[in-house]
């Protein structure tokens, strides 16, 4: 077991390592230099002073070799864009972002799983055909699309959410203030992935359901219900995390374009402002921080395997 | 093995017997009504800002709370409110006393003498003296400091604490726009917050808690959500009306339009496009002022197409101005006569008639100039080229795009093959527009409340680069920056402005009228460009 | 069982035919359009602007004057385009590396199953942002950047099913015979994933439509003027509160787009992995 997990590690510091390496070649390999320097009204000197000061004057291994050096102590660099470290620019945003992506998870798993095990019960009836359907829609729409949308029906039309932001900044504040904020976005981002969870669910669910072990319950005379929860969630749950594990990465670093119409102040945001304005230091930050979250959730994730199914516990 | 096999054949035949189908199982049903009772609750409840005595203005990033080193206009827009300068434009755009109460010229015009307001007092209740002011300029004209105005106060020689009320300064030579350059983006900042501080390293001061002798001084800075400002009971000027000015990050237009119809956001600057979305709704008004700003297509006078003054003559009767203005702009814009913008009327000469859109004139000139037009329609030389160039345009703003197609399409009906290529600002600028790489571009200037604009059409400065080479040009805006006799610099730069009439260093399309779009309770909004009239914050109010 | 399997076939039968009747519909739409419907799509004319439907435009005009109708048909074949461009890039990555990794040595396989985790564990969408911002947009760079994002899951399967053949004994008897495994093993191993292989093309399609549109919205994907559904959203975001409509349109056909592709994938998965009960 423990083998297992140090095996385990060391996969996910080399994926963290190759990470690292490429954006960096990504970055610096980009034509042109960064928005700071695009400024109309620069002189050469002026250009000189700020290329001198933000380090992009040295050559690039060394830039290379500095930048490994500060991320292995922890130092992620200081942004172009905003003067600010960029651990600081990261904090500030992260609570947000995982606000909600955590929130989304929540509603799409509360929503996807039990909808996807009823589906896969009741195959053909009307709930499956409903929600199938539904769930088909929901993966086919634009995020920013359904997201434009909600905006002008439930912020403008018929004024009952707030139109974008995380709070109405200024006043006190409170929990229900952010709540209400917090609806929609969550709502919009929760969308592709209940729908995906659902299916995920459903179809697993179903193999699991002609299992020879549910049979065996089944004619002890189990309650359905039971049945359901306690018996086939466990064995059709695993290839559900498999795919909660893939739509991890879209919830914490790809909610950009949603962030960006709720005027929600997340990473994903902050990363895109930072690609377009050529902020190499935040831009390779943030593809960091993201990865190495995926990196660390996907390794509790296997861990979370070895409790849920014993057959690899076993194995391990 | 029998009854396992019948078993499973009633199941088989008849599932749903065993599971309830009109009750939701408990937990799914349990989970159900608490999410329906939340929501419900959560869309009740509170009411959005009507009444608070808040003004609330988007930007678009976060901010650098430093006038110094503040690269964006949103930093810009804010610091106006949070520090105060040693003068600022009135409604005239004439410069006004603020923190210098009056100032002496000397005759050679080589001294500026400022006598500063008593009692001033920073955010953090330290007094405001003379040598916060010369702190600030020694750190404006040092290249090291991470300064973006050093340019426009390169003419600075020197500054001297004379007392603590009395700041001069030593100018290299004569140069008028000094004053309106002063109240442009100078804001001062306090030199006790900066011991043995490198202004690119105060990251406190830059992201939360700058210190300034503003109007309102900033309580609150929540990163990519909002900068809120509350008033400043020691403001050396008239008490605020406001009690709090909030500054909401919001990245993208649309989604400002969208907060400003909800109610959450009361000054929007908007894009003509979104004039329709805007002028609907019932708690806005479109306000239309004139800003210090011309959008041209400049042209690339290393290229031999457009070297002679005869094709860009030509090029100016080729586009119809009107149209754009009226199509692309909805009417927010002025017809151009120059690079001069029409907002400047103690300079501007407005006897001088618009230019005429006039096809025939234009084919006429191109003619002259060896250009003819085959069967094909298009033109060509006498050796058979074509007059084709590609016209760039930044990337991401419809009105700008639009005029570059419209031009595409006039320039296209006197035989000119002009394709459009969109870049994103940076790489436009850095890329192709400084180094000279470029056929023809679609850009603006915006520059300070004075007409002089020698470092973007004198002869080989900085920012001309366009490679205008005019001598006539060169040497009255040469006079016209050494000038500081009013009369004297209005006749200067009304000959230079029928300079351009013929030799038109560059196609001035329009002088744009920024849009606001402003909740109905605003008031006391000053009739100037957003970033001017936000020096006068404090007299800002909201009805209630 | 003989009863689903009954039901299952003919559902296949209706649910493919519905789905590929559509896109087949589409794709006609998109290239046969211009012959058929004469107007340049890119043409402006200020002065009618966000009309309503009538005699000249189907479908009204845009916020520049240009006809809805002529830009939905443009933008549906260059975003249709776009998506099988991207799937073809993304079968090719996807393929050749699985291959590699399935066929070569434990070392081999270890690098390019690090490669795989690495490029899964960036959000997709931000690192085409990135990629795109960085380095500037142009069609290529657009189908490149989609297909480099979508491989690894081809990969795997690839990589899975070769290695699952390699421990048969027919293998090792071709093996022992003198046979090259490599192309044993292909030979094999290909016809059985061409239906995988397909049912993940397919969905695919419809992942790099929603990403192209997602891109061309916030300004990385399609440039203006051309016409694409994503890029007429973002236009139609200025005229949303005065013309909703000009929102509607392009969201719409992206939707019945991506779902006729989704069902067709769906009806394709179910042949071909008779798992369903």
């Amino acid at each position: 077991m423990t083998a297992f997990l140090l095996r385990r590690a060391a996969h996910a510091l080399t994926v963290i390592f190759v990470v690292c390496t490429v954006t960096f070649v990504l970055v610096h390999l980009a034509p042109g230099g960064p928005a700071v320097l695009a400024d109309p009204k620069l002189s050469s000197e002026e250009q000189a002073a700020i290329e001198e000061r933000l380090g992009l004057d040295r050559p690039v291994v060394m830039q290379y070799g500095l930048w490994m050096a500060r991320v292995a102590r922890g130092d992620l660099g200081e942004s172009f864009l905003y003067e600010v470290p960029n651990r600081r620019a990261i904090g500030e945003r992260l609570p947000n972002t995982a606000l909600l992506a955590g929130t989304a998870l929540a509603l799409s798993v509360l929503l996807g799983i039990p909808l996807g095990l009823w589906s896969a019960f009741k195959r053909g009836g009307w709930v499956d055909r409903v929600v199938s359907g539904l769930a088909f829609v929901a993966m086919a729409v634009p995020t920013f699309w359904l997201a434009i949308g909600a905006i002008f029906v439930f912020a403008i039309a018929i004024p009952v959410f707030p139109a974008g932001g995380a709070s109405a900044a200024g006043e006190a504040g409170g929990l229900i203030d952010r709540l209400r904020h917090l609806v929609m976005p969550a709502i919009v981002l929760a969308a592709v992935t209940t729908a995906e969870l659902l299916r995920y669910m459903r179809s697993s669910a179903q193999t699991a359901l002609h299992q020879p072990f549910v049979r065996v319950v089944r004619g002890k005379g189990v309650q359905e219900r039971i049945v359901a929860w306690r018996h086939v969630l466990r064995t059709a749950l695993i290839p559900v995390i498999t795919a909660l594990g893939i739509q991890l990465p879209r919830l914490i670093g790809g909610a950009a374009i949603t962030e960006t119409v709720f005027a929600w102040p997340g990473l994903g945001r902050l990363g895109v402002q930072a690609a377009l304005g050529r902020d190499y230091p935040l831009v390779m930050a943030i593809t960091l921080f993201v990865s190495a979250a995926v990196v660390i959730v996907n390794l509790l994730m296997d861990l979370l395997y070895l409790w849920i199914d014993p057959r690899i516990r076993l194995e391990a | 093995m029998n009854k396992f096999r019948r078993s499973s054949a009633v199941w088989q035949s008849r599932p749903s017997a065993l599971w309830h189908v009109r009750r939701l199982p408990p937990a799914l049903s349990g989970i159900s009504r608490t999410l329906a009772l939340a929501l419900l609750a959560v869309s009740c409840a509170g009411e959005s800002n009507g009444g608070p005595n808040a003004l609330r203005i988007p930007l678009i990033n976060d901010p650098i709370l430093n006038p110094v080193i503040a690269p964006d206009i949103g930093s810009v827009l804010i610091n106006k409110v949070i520090f105060s300068a040693l003068v600022r434009p009135d409604e005239n755009l004439r410069p006004v006393p603020d923190l210098a109460t009056s100032w002496v010229t000397s005759e050679d015009g080589l001294q500026y003498t400022f006598n500063l307001k008593p009692g001033v007092r920073w955010h953090d209740g330290e007094p405001f003296t003379a040598a916060d002011v010369k702190f600030t300029f020694d750190q404006i004209v040092d290249v090291k400091s991470g300064t973006r105005l050093r340019s426009d106060f390169a003419a600075i020689d020197g500054v001297d604490v004379i007392d603590s009320l009395t700041v001069r300064f030593r100018l290299k030579k004569p140069f008028a726009p000094f004053l309106a350059l002063l109240g442009y983006n100078a804001g001062i900042i306090p030199a006790h917050k900066f011991r043995d501080l490198k202004l690119t390293d105060a990251t406190e001061f830059n992201r939360s808690a700058p210190v300034g002798t503003g109007p309102f001084r900033v309580v609150q800075a929540a990163s990519g959500s909002a900068i809120v400002l509350e008033r400043n009971p020691q403001y050396h000027g008239n008490a605020p009306a406001l009690d709090q000015v909030i500054f909401r990050i919001v990245p993208d237009v649309n989604a400002q339009v969208a907060q400003l119809l909800a109610g959450e956001l009361d000054i929007v600057p908007i894009e003509p496009a979104n004039l329709p979305s805007v002028e609907r709704a019932a708690g806005v008004t479109v306000v239309r002022n004139p800003i210090v700003q011309h959008v041209y297509v400049g042209f690339n006078q290393m290229r031999p197409l457009f070297k002679p003054a005869l094709v860009r003559h030509a090029l100016d009767y080729a586009v119809n101005r009107q149209a754009i203005i009226d199509g692309v702009l909805k009417g927010a814009a002025d017809l151009p006569r120059g690079t001069i913008p029409m907002v400047l009327t103690d300079f501007f000469d407005a006897s001088l008639p618009a230019p005429t859109f006039n096809p025939e004139s234009a084919r006429t000139l191109l003619a002259n100039a060896g250009w003819r037009s085959g069967n094909d329609r298009k033109l060509r030389n006498a050796a058979g080229k074509p007059f084709a160039f590609t016209l760039l345009v930044d990337k991401g703003n419809p009105t700008r795009e639009q005029a570059a197609l419209a031009v595409q399409q006039d320039l296209r009906q006197v035989g000119m093959d002009a394709s459009i290529e969109t870049l994103e600002f940076a790489t436009l600028v850095r890329d192709r527009v400084l180094p000279g790489d470029y056929d023809a571009v679609l850009i603006w200037w915006t520059t300070p409340p004075d007409p002089d604009q020698y470092a973007y059409y004198a002869s080989g400065q900085d920012n001309n680069h366009v490679r205008y080479v005019n001598a006539r040009a060169d040497s009255l805006l040469a006079a016209g920056r050494a000038t500081l006799d009013s009369v004297q610099r209005r006749d200067l730069y009304n000959q230079f402005q029928r300079v351009e009439m013929t030799d038109p260093p560059v196609l001035v399309l329009f002088y744009p009228r920024e849009l606001l779009a402003v909740n109905r309770r605003v008031d006391g909004l000053p009739a100037l460009g957003l970033r001017d009239a936000l020096r006068h914050a404090e007299r800002l109010s909201v009805k209630r | 069982m003989t009863v689903d399997a009954r039901r299952n076939g003919s559902t296949f039968r209706r649910r493919a035919a519905i789905a590929g009747g559509t896109l087949i519909l589409l794709a006609l739409a998109a290239i046969l359009g211009p012959l058929l419907y004469d107007t340049d799509p890119n043409v402006l004319d200020l002065s009618r602007a966000a009309e309503a439907p009538g005699a000249a435009h189907p479908l009204g005009t845009d916020e520049s004057g240009r006809d809805v109708l002529g830009r939905l048909l443009a933008g549906g074949r260059v975003s249709l385009a776009v998506g099988f461009a991207a799937v073809a890039c993304s079968a090719l990555l996807g393929v050749s590396l699985g291959a590699v990794a399935g066929l070569g040595g434990r070392r081999v396989d270890g690098i390019i199953m690090r490669l795989t985790d690495a490029v899964m564990s960036v959000p997709a969408l931000f690192l085409i942002i990135t990629t795109l911002a960085l380095f500037g947009t142009s069609v290529v760079g657009l189908v490149i950047a989609i297909g480099c994002t979508s491989w690894m899951g081809l990969a795997r399967l690839v990589r899975a099913e070769l290695l699952s053949i390699r421990e048969q004994t027919f293998v090792e008897a071709a093996r022992a015979l003198g046979t090259r495994s490599s192309s044993l093993l292909l030979r094999h191993a290909l016809p059985h994933l061409l239906p995988s292989v397909l049912v993940n093309l397919t969905f695919g399609v419809g992942a790099a439509i929603l990403t192209e549109s997602a891109l061309s919205f916030i300004g990385l994907g399609i440039q203006p003027p051309a016409a694409s559904w994503g890029n007429m959203l973002t236009n139609a975001q200025s005229y949303l509160y005065a013309s909703p409509w000009l929102a509607l349109y392009p969201g719409v056909m992206i939707v019945i787009t991506v779902v006729a592709v989704n069902i067709l994938g769906d009806a394709l998965r179910d042949a071909a992995e008779p798992t369903e009960f």
